[in-house]
């Protein structure tokens, strides 16, 4: 029949009247062509085509398809409920978007499973949006890694971890791209086992994959790791080394940090104004010149992007490093009494900047309390915005207590607007402080109805990560305020919260 | 019954995309005055809308169809507002309080009764007198010589094609193509006229539903055997149309449709039950596509009957605004007595509803969509789903498409490409439209188990539309951005 088809098909390309007829053909089907060749040329191309196309319509049979693989296992996880699948159809299809973590972490701490239709429209987000990968593991289960297996963009999602049984075998077979890919996926499961393999192979792999397999140590660092670390600080290629202080750098306990702190302690002073206690000051002397060892500890010689001298950055490279206990522990003195000190210092900023990297750095609570408490006082000196993240530092419970404590002092009575701390909270807060900042959130605003025209009003309402048990009444307080603005942020904070509210409602539901 | 109402359902309905948007937008609680329903398991919902004006809009749907009715000055139907209230009831249905209806819905529902009641009456009427014998064989002859005369046009044209070859048509202007399709649809023959149109694509190799294009499909030999089947359909329906005397009365209702003459719904629903061409069964609202063709959009909504085993199906026409009947609630089912129109081979045949049924059966209750039934009829493998389709064609060979329901058939991905396998381990060629995200979608329901797939057919590859696994049904059609 095909082959019937084409033949008239190469006769009707070029034309009756170039010649060619119906061609012969047998069976029921040669007995109707052949009626249909007695009439003219054309006449009987034409009566063939209608017989053949209909013939091949109808006679249509199926023909061997390719060998089923395996189909997917049983998922091990509950599905999520239909009115949550509803939810997150309505964020994969473009509302919202911003809500789509929250509605995994609830799916994820339930142990459920999203939806089988859902999936591939989650891993194309997922794709394109890595920070979301994580989030969207546990809310797969195996049909969504058996469909993440056999789609080459979604590979990513296609395992629930690494097969550590096989590990090593990849890792003597595997090109430098998989390898590097095992090196960060183990680290996040079995750091020493990850460190294993990169001292295996450390003396032939070539310096920009040991750059590589270091930078990927940022993950699941440990003291376990400083040796292999401080062995590197002596690499022939730079880059190594960089990657290798750069770590160090942050590992309290390390020889690294040790050096740091012994190069430091000389070069802060105490002084005591007329003998006061409260007047004491730190004062600084800048290291000389950059000798050999510092040099090994990735210090150098030329400018350095912040701008300062080299030699006061030299200080600042030690100030950053070493854990600010070192200097309560040196001076005798308590956190507050420290951060006191470096505010009579003659550079007073630089010193409090460094400190506070370094208590960062090193998550020192106590430290983090006093600087806090520092710059929360208003008029306490320059901006120091950027540093109000450190708060997470004291972890979901410390920071709110910290903040629920702080709003009450009585010299606090005009404290930085509790917006901007509120903003840089990096948990979702507990449903009682959230019940505690709500009526202060909005007291703070003068005159709410101007503050909330001002364009931008969304934009600082939205990243407030409040209980979303308490936020009806401030969604209706909101939308009082907004009544017939269509200010294009406020309708989307609002949304946003709306979506933050339904999440929740819909995954408590017993 | 909210679990009917998905919000893929209630978006379906809307007129175009912004409407869509729109109404999503408008589905904040500030957004509404008190919301309302007749009653716990309600036919009528209200609720009233802040506008940008002073008084708010009057909101209305009745759920049974659902049908619309807003006091606000859109042109679009339905309008944002009512695609919103259905919305808020889709997704929280609690905040509707049932109780008594206030006036201003009560008197829209009447008066909706009123006109359902009216246009029964009207057909019945028309069915028992019709309007004239005389005067409408006497338009009908007019038209028929109308027709005769393209023809004639036609003939010739389709001859010298032939005799001077494809190449040389296809190196033709596109306008000379223009010019016969719309000389067909003077002559009062438009379906003609898009079966010319249909060539004209195959000729540059676009061809309708895929054919050889993207290897999809085992039809080889390209455009030059995509338009020898084109032009041999045309062939026979010129043929047919020659000698429409000689052939049976329902043939030539077969004929003159796929020619372009049009018979009225009213017509279709007054005149089926006296020709016997009614059945009532449970049918199964299985799969729908909407196609857009300039500013019409054509839907066809595909109706599975849980007794007859065979498809059936309704055409819905909408220009510009308005927007597509959405009486028929995907997935669901109803009980129902359809009204076919006239046609030699009634599988897959075009129908309309002519009478839906309560849970009670009686005609006259308010009528109800049922759940699925969770295992439909359908056939073992393809080639036995094939089947009614060629007896279908040896009947009526202008038949376009139909659907086919098969058990137990599983997606395979392999070599970059999906392949649907029945359970004799045997496949069909997929319709290009099928590709991408519905075909992920597809491998996603199924995770390589055996799921019921209903497709449409054209003869020549399959378009994948729904598929039920594990008792659920899902809809993976193509979705047209309005």
């Amino acid at each position: 029949m095909q082959q019937l088809k084409e033949q008239l098909a190469a006769i009707a390309l070029l034309g009756t009247a170039r010649g060619g007829g119906v061609p012969p053909a047998t069976g029921p089907l040669g007995a109707m062509l052949a009626a249909a060749a007695k009439r003219g040329a054309e006449q009987s191309v034409l009566d063939a085509a209608a017989i053949i196309a209909t013939a091949s319509a109808a006679g249509v049979v199926s023909t061997p398809g390719p060998s089923p693989g395996e189909p997917a296992l049983p998922d091990e996880r509950p599905v999520c409920s239909p009115g949550a699948a509803a939810l997150l159809a309505r964020m994969l299809g473009g509302e919202t978007p911003e809500v789509l973590p929250e509605w995994l972490a609830f799916a994820a701490e339930r142990g459920q499973r999203i939806p089988h239709e859902l999936l591939p429209a989650l891993l194309e987000v997922a794709r394109r949006k890595r920070d979301l990968r994580e989030a969207v593991r546990p809310v797969l289960d195996n049909r969504g890694r058996w469909l993440a297996k056999q789609n080459p963009d979604w590979r990513f999602a296609a395992t629930s971890g690494v097969d550590v049984s096989n590990a090593a075998g990849q890792w003597e077979t595997g090109t430098a791209e998989e390898r590097l890919i095992l090196v960060r996926d183990l680290r996040a499961q079995d750091p020493a086992f990850a460190r294993q393999l990169i001292e295996s192979t450390w003396g032939t792999d070539p310096p920009e994959l040991r750059t590589k397999f270091i930078e990927a140590m940022a993950v699941g660092l440990s003291m376990e790791d400083e040796p292999l670390l401080e062995s590197a600080l002596d690499d022939r290629r730079k880059s190594v080394r960089d990657a290798a202080s750069d770590l160090l750098f942050g590992l309290d306990g390390s020889r690294y940090v040790q050096r740091m702190i012994e190069r430091t302690k000389p070069l802060l002073r105490l002084t005591e104004k007329n003998g006061a206690k409260a007047a004491r000051a730190i004062e600084l002397e800048y290291p000389a010149k950059l000798d050999k060892a510092m040099l090994r500890d990735g210090m150098y010689e030329e400018a350095y992007p912040s701008g300062r001298g080299k030699r006061a950055n030299w200080l600042m490279v030690m100030l950053r490093c070493v854990p600010p206990r070192i200097w309560s522990e040196h001076f005798n003195m308590s956190a507050h009494e420290v951060v006191l000190a470096a505010l009579h210092s003659e550079s007073a900023d630089e010193i409090l900047r460094d400190i506070a990297d370094s208590t960062m750095m090193h998550r020192d609570a106590e430290y983090t309390r006093a600087l806090l408490d520092h710059w929360l006082i208003p008029n306490a000196g320059p901006s120091f915005r950027g540093y109000l993240k450190m708060i997470n530092v004291l972890g979901p419970l410390g920071a709110e207590a910290y903040l629920a404590e702080a709003m009450n002092r009585p010299d606090l009575d005009r404290p930085v607007a509790p917006w901007s701390v509120l903003q840089v909270l990096a948990h979702t807060w507990s449903r009682e402080f959230s019940e505690e900042m709500i009526p202060r959130l909005l007291g703070s605003l003068p005159d709410r109805r101007i503050t909330a025209r001002r364009p931008g009003f969304g934009f600082v309402l939205e990243p407030l990560r409040i209980h979303p048990a308490v936020l009806p009444p401030l969604i209706s307080l909101i939308s009082e305020l907004f009544e017939g603005d269509t200010m294009s942020d406020s309708e989307r904070a609002i949304a946003t919260l709306h979506m933050r509210h339904a999440c929740w409602k819909e995954f408590e539901k017993p | 019954m909210p679990d009917l109402w998905t919000q893929d359902r209630i978006l379906a309905l809307a007129p175009d995309s912004a409407s869509a948007s729109a109404a999503q937008g408008l589905t904040g609680p500030r957004n509404w005055g008190r919301l309302g329903a007749d009653a716990a398991d309600p036919r009528a919902l209200w609720g009233e809308c802040q506008g940008s004006g002073k008084t708010p809009y009057q909101v209305r749907v009745d759920l049974s169809e659902p049908a619309f009715k807003c006091s606000c000055p859109s042109r679009k139907f339905p309008c944002k507002h009512g695609l919103a209230l259905l919305l808020l009831y889709a997704r929280d249905s609690a905040s509707f309080q049932p109780g008594a209806i206030p006036e201003w819905v009560s008197t829209w529902l009447d008066s909706r009764q009123e006109r359902q009641q009216k246009k029964v009456e009207k057909a019945t009427a028309e069915a028992a007198a019709p309007p004239g014998p005389e005067a409408k064989a006497k338009r009908l002859a007019q038209r028929e010589s109308n027709i005769t005369a393209g023809l004639d046009e036609l003939e010739t044209w389709l001859s010298d094609l032939v005799a001077q070859g494809f190449a040389a048509a296809r190196a033709r202007p596109a306008s000379s193509w223009r010019t016969i399709a719309a000389r067909m649809v003077d002559a009062q023959a438009p379906g003609l006229g898009r079966m010319l149109r249909d060539l004209e694509a195959a000729s540059v190799g676009g061809g309708n539903g895929g054919g050889g294009a993207g290897g999809a499909s085992g039809d080889g030999g390209g455009w030059q055997v995509a338009m020898l089947e084109q032009v041999g359909r045309i062939h026979t329906l010129v043929s047919a149309q020659r000698r429409i005397e000689m052939l049976p009365e329902d043939l030539r209702a077969d004929v003159r449709s796929a020619v372009g003459v049009t018979t009225t719904k009213e017509e279709i629903l007054a005149r089926a039950e006296g020709e016997g061409r009614t059945h009532r069964d449970t049918w199964l609202i299985i799969a729908r596509v909407v196609e857009q063709d300039d500013r019409l959009r054509v839907q066809r909504t595909w109706l599975w009957g849980a007794g007859c085993n065979r498809p059936a199906l309704v055409l819905d026409f909408a220009v510009g605004a308005v927007g597509l009947d959405g009486s028929l609630a995907l997935g669901t089912a109803i009980d129902a007595k359809l009204a076919y129109f006239p046609t030699a081979a009634l599988d897959g045949a075009r129908a309309l509803v002519r009478q839906r049924f309560g849970t009670g059966g009686q005609p006259g209750e308010t009528p109800a969509a049922l759940p699925l039934p969770a295992d439909p009829p359908g056939a073992a493998d393809f080639d036995h789903a094939l089947a009614p389709f060629a007896d279908t064609l040896a009947h009526c060979p202008w038949r376009e498409r139909t659907l086919l329901s098969v058990r137990a058939v599983r997606p395979v991905w392999a070599a970059g490409t999906l392949a649907l396998i029945d359970g004799a381990g045997r496949t069909l060629p997929l319709a290009c439209a099928f590709r991408d995200a519905a075909a992920w979608k597809l491998l996603a329901i199924s995770g390589g188990h055996p799921v019921h797939l209903f497709a449409e057919w054209d003869g020549r590859c399959l378009l994948p539309l729904a598929v039920i696994a594990e008792g659920r049904f899902h809809d993976i059609g193509p979705k047209v951005e309005a």
